[in-house]
């Protein structure tokens, strides 16, 4: 339980202590109410630092840096009192912070789906393609962890870029290395998801329906997450084939 | 154990529990049940993953604050109410009174260290979180000590605090700033360079690597790995040897 220390009356307070306190308290709302009016600007992505410098600042807990890092980094679009599409960042900036976070937390694969899934999505060629090779260069380093998202980004190629030599590069990867079986067989065969005339819709299904299959993705939110993607794209092949 | 030294640490954790700090423990497991929560729903893939990673990082930090403080505040008090002349006036030696005061503070880091664990059990399997505590609790111990040994030496609260917190951050980044200073990315072979690394490393052989204790990898990545739990182990066993020598040494020099 709680013990509470005997108090004296409000009156024995003098007033001009109370007069100072209100003022105070007045003073600080007007602060406030005067503050929140002044307009957002928005700001650019900062300059990553140096891994050493990250590797000391997270206290020995890279990987706890890494995830707040990369939640600061998916709300970057979303800053105080404004929205900035993320076409507008700058996508070498970006991939600078991704590769730091992936050096944090070499584990997670949270960056590479944000770089292929979220990032890929931008109305701007350029950028789709500078995160398309970042994400085909992170499967070169490490193939066993990263077919996955070089196996969406071979889609997007196909489909959004309509970059049959690119998404062909990107399927080669993916038959060219010497992936363990543990990597679904489908993974390999998909130059010929690349080389037929399959339908962007369908080629999705066939991917996520593939990793869902094999339990690639167990993340109960990131599958509602997909399954919101591929309504939307169905929603949106319903309104073209109208 | 002498029957003086158990009941200096009967009444020391004792104490510490009267001064509500079990609903301190509580409130902080809390915020970061919250705080977990928080990054749980922010992220749209590796939720679970988060969720625990910012429970075990926040859960940490809460800790290594409230023993500091908890340490310093409960012996300063004692030092300043004199009732360490009192107890040393009676048939106690300073050794029984310093083992009684790191035993009843034993008790109260167990004791959060329990409920702590407790709460990230929401989050993450128990036998990981079984290894996370005793890692924790290693870490506390080694600040328990470094408290005792800063409050009785200093004696001032706000610059013991300063100097314990002060020394875990330097244990958990030291071997960080040590691979930055020996590998600079312009090589340069200055004066300047190989002093600040010699010094660097010169501290580092007085400074326990606290930077491989209480890992949030253990949470969500793959299995534990039981050599590190045992080197974990064995530098709390070496450091804190060292720490409570130094603790007594100054203990036995002070004139009371």
């Amino acid at each position: 339980m709680f013990i509470i220390d005997p108090q004296r009356p409000l009156s024995a307070i003098p007033k001009r202590i109370v007069i100072l306190f209100v003022l105070g308290l007045l003073l600080q709302i007007s602060w406030y109410q005067a503050q929140s009016n002044i307009s957002a600007q928005a700001e650019k992505l900062p300059t990553t630092p140096a891994s050493g410098l990250l590797n000391m600042v997270s206290m020995g807990e890279p990987i706890a840096l890494a995830k707040i890092l990369m939640l600061w980094l998916q709300s970057f679009d979303n800053q105080p009192g404004i929205s900035i599409p993320f076409v507008s960042l700058d996508y070498t900036e970006l991939e600078q912070w991704f590769a730091r976070i992936i050096e944090l937390d070499p584990e997670s694969n949270y960056a590479l789906l944000s770089a292929s899934r979220i990032y890929t999505e931008v109305p701007d060629q350029m950028k789709q393609r500078q995160m398309m090779n970042f994400v085909y260069e992170q499967f070169l380093q490490n193939p066993e962890k990263n077919w996955m998202w070089l196996a969406h980004v071979t889609v997007l190629a196909k489909h959004r870029l309509k970059d049959s030599q690119l998404a062909l590069k990107y399927a080669h990867a993916l038959a060219d290395k010497k992936l363990s079986n543990e990597v679904p067989a489908w993974v390999r065969q998909l130059e010929i998801v690349v080389l037929e005339d399959v339908g962007e819709l369908d080629a999705v299904r066939l991917l996520v329906g593939g990793l869902i299959e094999s339990q690639s993705i167990s993340d109960t939110k990131e599958l509602m997450w997909l399954e919101q993607r591929l309504k939307e794209l169905e929603a949106n092949e319903s309104v073209n084939s109208h | 154990m002498s029957r003086a030294t158990t009941s200096i640490a009967k009444f020391t954790a004792m104490e510490v529990m009267h001064n509500r700090m079990l609903w301190l423990v509580a409130g902080a497991a809390l915020v970061s049940i919250g705080i977990g929560f928080f990054g749980h729903s922010l992220a749209i893939t590796e939720s679970q993953q988060i969720q625990a990673t910012f429970m075990s990082a926040s859960l940490r930090v809460f800790a290594i604050f409230i023993v500091c403080l908890v340490v310093i505040n409960t012996i300063s008090r004692e030092l300043n109410d004199k009732s360490l002349e009192m107890i040393l006036s009676l048939a106690i030696t300073r050794s029984s009174y310093f083992f009684g005061k790191l035993t009843g503070f034993n008790i109260v880091i167990l004791s959060i260290v329990l409920i702590f664990a407790l709460s990230l059990l929401l989050a993450a399997p128990m036998v990981k979180v079984f290894v996370w505590a005793v890692s924790l609790y290693c870490e506390l111990f080694m600040v328990l000590c470094f408290s005792l040994l800063c409050v009785m030496t200093i004696r001032q609260v706000p610059l013991a605090i300063c100097v314990v917190l002060g020394f875990y951050f330097l244990s958990r980044t030291i071997n960080a700033a040590i691979l930055m200073v020996d590998s600079p990315i312009v090589v340069t072979n200055s004066l300047s360079n190989s002093f600040v690394s010699t010094v660097l490393h010169g501290i580092a052989f007085v400074m326990p690597d606290l930077s491989n204790f209480t890992q949030s990898a253990w949470l969500i990545y793959g299995d534990i790995i039981w050599s590190d739990v045992g080197t974990i182990l064995l530098q709390t066993a070496v450091y804190s040897i060292l720490l409570m020598g130094a603790c007594l040494v100054d203990f036995y020099r002070k004139s009371i």
